[in-house]
């Protein structure tokens, strides 16, 4: 009966409103608030920005999430350039990096934990730059150096392993824009050792661990001249043609890409410990628009299509581990609206076929097809009051996987805006890409590297319910920004472990129980306050707070590694306006993993030092501050940022690196200029 | 971890007065440099108009770990500075040999420091100047073998804070000395207590140089 009432309600409340694509958490970066978040790496920037949670065990990739509402498995969020969605998402880690443009390129980011026709929790849209007129060229280098280095002791008996350095990093591009076309080149590199205590002795093993008969990297490496093998370090390299011409109102516009991380060793904690992999993701995809802008009366036609291709491989075959895959797809989509009178109505469709390549050949199946569509209805957009509606669905196989959201806007004077939302999601595992999709699917690389796992049952479609409510208000001297938001997740699917520690190799070892058919509350609260502090600077204040509640008992152990709190405040000084002073404070509370329980104080030696793994990760507050100056006619920039002043202990993950106080140097000459 | 100290110096004379200057120096320069009738001097010069150049001899006074199994540094710094919208913009880059103690199984460590930093000033009386600086920077510790084997460098960050004495004569030049204590951030801590003393000439700054910092 109360399931039927909620049912009833909620159906209540899409009559009632709808859903626009626009969202309680939807957050617009654009390119100089990227610049005040004091950034050198994508990855860094979704770590940064307020409300959002982001984890990482290796400081390198990240989790990214609006308060970590995607910790289940099965909420994936779906990275796109330009409206492409990207494979970047291997068995265990976003790996953000791979995005084949630098922040040099950006435009602009968008966050949105809308679900996405595509049946993903939600969006992070890139946006990069075209070029406006004339010749530009730009890019960036940056560099950073955590502290903690043995220096000159080590020579002496207080000799101690080096610790993280970051970078160097370089991106470059050149463009050309001609009066209704451009066309433009670019390329990065990026290098990323993970040699923080905590990993080392994992990452050197690993790295260690060649084949037999194999060649040792540091004499086949033909990078080596700027790339020193012999380390447990990613090299990212990537290199973007992007080219486009105007036709009938709109951009249409061409991207080919290719990028490449040779040795990413990621945590993964099925292996309980990092896995070297060789990835590279190839692109190439077309996308436009025909018709009306969308805003007034009129029809309007957008498209997209592209291919890409991933891969993880040793492709220097000196590695044991046997990591080789590929996947292959082919996505079209469509986009019709048509704006009438205070209306607006919009259809979006698209086809996705993805194959799976095994050398092996042990996949019983490797190609799927999912077909999406989705219906938005909204109305009386610049009225007081506003409302949109969506339903949506992804159909593969035979099986289908419903959506539908709803929001109504108030406009209750000028500068104070109230924003109800409503949404039901739901996504196939076949959508869910991960190592247990194709670990069902025959896939043995768990099997083959010995790693042991169980899975209680069927794994279903997981369903997000949800609810928000957002209200804003702005003045002179400040502005205030409140959500509070509802989840509830049914059937979804989570992994257990108990770790044991291995001394000898520093490693954790347990079989995984996937454990399906959970269901979960989870309530959040944002605040946000802006205030001036004269004509020059401003102070931000951010609050969010999220707590579990009623779950099962596998998401409520979950939960407990996600931080209930996280509070920054930021305050910004302008004393020229080419100059800029930025302070930083940013607390976080701690966090329980159950997994680790039985690792709880096992100490790892190596080198010298000693590291203590602990099941609780401790509560953090750290303190940064950056000097910006812009030159050149402010087109370009040079930041000296100082992380972690304090040195605080800081870590996200009891196996994960531990941050000392860091010092980035950057010079960047963004695309478009305007700092 | 600690290690053992058999080649620990004793203290002479001059290392121990120096680091006694320290803190005697930072007092008298805030004692000089703080709020008083003093503070109704003239309004100070344009921003990035002018160049200070330096150079100075420096020498380590300091008293850590690293002085166990090195020689307390002699050396030379260039130093730059020009006004800012409030006090000045430094940048020094400097060279202190460490050289290895008699015994030590340790190479000698020269190591190059590129330091930029802030600092303000004022006159306390004839040409007379006193003042206090900060800074943060990177020290390169580079491992010098005499048979050039094995030589590799350690590229850490410091901070350091700085008082300093200046007299001005023949209306562009000044005679400073300088006492700063720099901390490099390597995982035992490296505490330096550095004396400097040298000469200061000033320019008018070239306009591109202007340009670019503005």
């Amino acid at each position: 009966m109360t399931r039927r009432l909620a049912i009833a309600a909620f159906g209540a409340v899409l009559l009632a409103c709808a859903a626009l694509p626009v969202h309680a958490k939807r957050l617009a970066i654009t390119r100089a608030a990227i610049a005040d978040l004091d950034v050198t790496r994508l990855s860094d920037l979704l770590a940064r920005v307020d409300a959002w949670h982001a984890q990482s065990a290796d400081g390198y990739t990240w989790q990214p999430t609006p308060d970590a509402l995607s910790t289940p498995r099965a909420n994936t969020w779906t990275v796109a350039l330009n409206g492409h969605a990207l494979d970047v998402s291997d068995f265990d880690a976003n790996h953000l990096e791979l995005v084949p443009v630098s922040l040099a390129e950006i435009d602009s980011i968008v966050l949105d934990d809308a679900a996405g026709t595509d049946g993903s929790r939600g969006r992070i849209e890139i946006f990069a730059s075209r070029a406006a007129g004339g010749w530009r060229a730009g890019g960036a280098l940056a560099a950073g150096n955590e502290t903690g280095d043995p220096g000159p002791y080590r020579y002496t008996s207080m000799a101690s392993p080096n610790v993280d350095a970051i970078g160097p990093d370089v991106s470059l591009f050149l463009m050309y824009g001609g009066g209704g076309w451009y066309a433009g080149l670019s390329g990065g590199l990026m290098q990323h050792p993970f040699t923080d205590d905590a990993m080392r002795e994992h990452t050197t093993t690993e790295l260690a661990s060649l084949r037999p008969g194999a060649v040792p990297p540091g004499e086949s490496s033909a990078t080596s001249w700027f790339y020193d093998p012999t380390w447990p370090t990613v090299l990212r390299t990537s290199a973007a043609l992007r080219a486009g011409a105007r036709a009938g109102g709109h951009w249409h516009d061409a991207i080919v890409s290719i990028s490449d991380a040779k040795r990413y060793f990621h945590y993964s904690e099925p292996f309980g410990g990092e896995v070297p992999t060789d990835q590279r993701l190839v692109l190439g995809a077309l996308s436009g628009a025909f018709g009306g802008d969308g805003g007034g009366a009129g029809t309007r036609a957008g498209y997209r299509a592209g291919i890409q291709h991933k891969s993880l491989e040793d492709r220097d075959q000196v590695l044991t581990f046997d990591y080789d895959w590929a996947v292959t797809r082919l996505r079209a989509d469509a986009d019709v609206a048509h704006a009438f009178g205070g209306a607006r109505v919009r259809l979006d469709a698209g086809i996705e076929q993805r194959e799976a390549d095994d050398p092996r050949d042990e996949l019983t199946r490797t190609d799927d097809t999912f077909t999406r569509a989705a219906l938005t209805v909204s109305g009386h957009e610049r009225a007081p009051v506003s409302a949109a509606a969506t339903l949506s669905g992804t159909f593969a196989d035979g099986e289908r996987a419903p959506g539908a959201s709803g929001r109504v806007a108030w406009v209750m004077r000028e500068a104070d805006t109230l924003v109800v939302s409503a949404a039901y999601r739901t996504r196939l595992f076949a959508e869910d890409d991960n190592l247990w999709l194709w670990s069902e699917r025959g896939y043995s690389l768990l099997a083959a590297q010995g790693v042991s796992y169980t899975i209680d049952g069927a794994i279903d479609r997981t369903a997000v319910t949800s609810a928000d409510l957002r209200w804003t208000s702005s003045g002179v001297l400040g502005a205030i920004d409140l959500a509070l938001g509802y989840r509830r997740f049914d059937d979804a699917y989570l992994e257990e472990r108990d770790f044991t520690f291995e001394p000898e190799s520093c490693t954790f070892e347990s079989p995984t129980r996937v454990v399906t058919g959970q269901a979960g509350n989870v309530g959040t609260l944002d605040l946000k306050l802006w205030h001036r502090l004269g004509d020059n600077s401003r102070g931000d204040f951010s609050f969010a707070y999220v707590e579990e509640f009623g779950s099962d008992a596998s998401f409520a152990r979950a939960w407990q590694s996600v931080p209930r709190h996280r509070l920054t405040y930021a305050m910004t000084f302008r004393p020229r306006p080419t100059w800029t002073l930025r302070g930083r404070v940013a607390h976080r509370s701690g966090t329980s993993w159950a997994d680790y329980r039985g690792v709880d104080g096992a100490v790892c030696r190596t080198d010298g030092v000693e590291v203590v793994y602990h099941a609780n990760v401790p509560a953090a507050t750290t303190f940064d501050l950056a000097v910006q100056h812009r030159f050149w006619r402010r087109s370009a920039a040079v930041d000296l940022i100082a992380r972690n002043l304090f040195g605080a202990d800081v870590k996200d993950h009891p196996a994960g690196a531990t941050t000392d106080f860091t010092l980035y140097l950057q010079l960047r000459i963004p695309h478009g200029g305007g700092l | 971890v600690t290690g053992a100290a058999p080649h620990r110096r004793d203290d002479t004379i001059a290392m121990r007065a120096a680091r006694a200057a320290f803190p005697i120096l930072a007092a008298l320069a805030v004692i000089l440099t703080g709020p008083g009738p003093a503070c109704a001097q003239a309004p100070g010069p344009a921003p990035f108009s002018r160049l200070d150049v330096a150079l100075r001899g420096v020498a380590d006074f300091g008293e850590s770990d690293l002085h166990d199994d090195w020689t307390p540094g002699r050396g030379v710094e260039l130093a730059t500075a020009t006004p800012f919208y409030a006090g000045d913009l430094d940048l020094v880059a400097r060279f202190i040999a460490n050289t290895a103690r008699d015994g030590a199984d340790v190479p000698d460590m020269p190591a190059f420091s590129l330091f930029g930093g802030w600092s303000f000033d004022r006159t306390v009386g004839g040409g007379l100047r006193a003042g206090l600086g900060g800074a943060i920077g990177i020290t390169d510790w580079i491992a010098s073998y005499a048979d050039n084997e094995g030589a590799s460098s350690e590229l850490e960050i410091g901070t350091e804070v700085s008082a300093r004495l200046g007299f001005v004569f023949a209306g562009t030049w000044r005679a400073d000395a300088i006492c700063a204590w720099q901390a490099t951030f390597t995982r035992e801590r490296i505490d330096l207590v550095l004396v400097s003393a040298g000469l200061t000439k000033s320019f008018d700054a070239p306009g591109w140089i202007r340009s670019v910092l503005e």
